[in-house]
């Protein structure tokens, strides 16, 4: 009887001891390295045509819209300045206060129009982030005695639009 | 001598079941086990830079060939992997990323094919049924991640967590 059970133990032995579970570990640090991306850029440019007596007495507005591309993977504002303080032609001006921007789509506080100006003038803030985000823009004049008197022409200024995040 | 005939016959049975297997693999596996002899070694670590609104927008891939070396399984084996963390945590505060967001693969591992696995801190098979290894097997991984909302509104630095991969034989 003894030999029988040797038998099975034996027997036992082999058929576990070659199910033996071992595991062992290895390790690796995954990083991801976040810097921040910060773009914008502008893909057109408004053009006011004064036509008609109404342009002139009321103005206009032109909606430009997706045109001013922003990235930025943290809340952004966003400003605008222009390089000059009046719209040119030839030796004619057109002082550039006489348009207004406002920012449509960029999320965060609301802003209502703001005057153009040397100074930079802030069109978002805390906008949401985002990546190659297509901001509306809608610029718009009042018309009025800024227009009236000066020879038929292309005025124009230069706007330079500046993505910050705080 | 009738009564133990059956049991010798069926110790016969036993060893033949294993005869095409060489000896040494059979009898030295609990040494394997308790000698720490089978391992998993993993020497590099995979760094995404998101430096760039495709980056951002759309991810990217790190393969990472030769990396990972298997010593002496001894049996088909498994390979689990998880994260040390749900999560990878900045190095300058408490903001995070979801581990959710990488994905892994094993390169060249063999065994059955299993594919991209999603990171979680829950083990997660990568691979199955990889052939067995007598002395050591090299192989790689690949990672990538397909950026996102996850990866905005985070301040810029560093997010880390510790992957994990267990080898095991059944």
């Amino acid at each position: 009887m003894k030999k029988i059970i040797f038998s099975i133990s034996l027997l036992a032995l082999v058929f576990f001891g070659g199910q033996a579970k071992a595991q062992l570990t290895g390790t690796a640090v995954l990083t991801a390295t976040l810097t921040d991306v910060i773009t914008v850029v502008s893909t057109s440019a408004p053009i006011f045509l004064f036509t008609t007596a109404d342009h002139y007495n009321n103005g206009l507005t032109v909606n430009e819209t997706g045109t001013l591309i922003v990235s930025s993977n943290m809340p952004f504002d966003l400003s605008v300045s222009s390089a000059t303080a009046n719209l040119a032609f030839l030796t004619n001006e057109i002082p550039v206060s006489n348009f207004t921007v406002q920012v449509t789509n960029a999320g965060g506080d609301a802003i209502s129009p703001v005057a153009l100006s040397t100074t930079p003038q802030q069109v978002v803030n805390e906008g949401t982030a985002g990546i190659l985000r297509a901001l509306n823009l809608t610029y718009a004049t009042a018309g009025g005695s800024a227009f009236i008197g000066k020879p038929a022409g292309a005025y124009v200024a230069t706007l330079t639009y500046t993505v910050s995040v705080d | 001598m009738k009564k133990l005939f059956p049991i010798l016959c069926l110790n016969l049975v036993v060893l033949s079941v294993f005869a095409d297997e060489p000896k040494a693999k059979i009898f030295n596996s609990k040494y394997a086990a308790t000698e720490n002899r089978i391992g998993i070694l993993v020497v590099s670590n995979p760094t995404f830079v998101f430096n760039s609104g495709e980056a951002y927008n759309n991810g990217g891939s790190i393969l990472q060939l030769d990396v990972v070396t298997v010593l002496n399984t001894l049996f088909r084996y498994d390979v689990d992997v998880r994260t040390t963390s749900s999560v990878l945590t900045h190095n300058l505060s408490s903001a995070t990323i979801p581990v959710s967001n990488f994905q892994i693969r094993a390169v060249g591992a063999g065994g059955v094919n299993i594919g991209w696995v999603t990171l979680s801190s829950s083990n997660t098979k990568l691979v199955d049924e990889a052939n067995v290894v007598v002395d050591s097997a090299i192989w790689g991984l690949e990672y990538r991640t397909f950026g996102g909302a996850d990866f905005l509104n985070k301040p810029a630095g560093n997010y880390t967590t510790s992957i994990i991969f267990t080898v095991s034989t059944d």
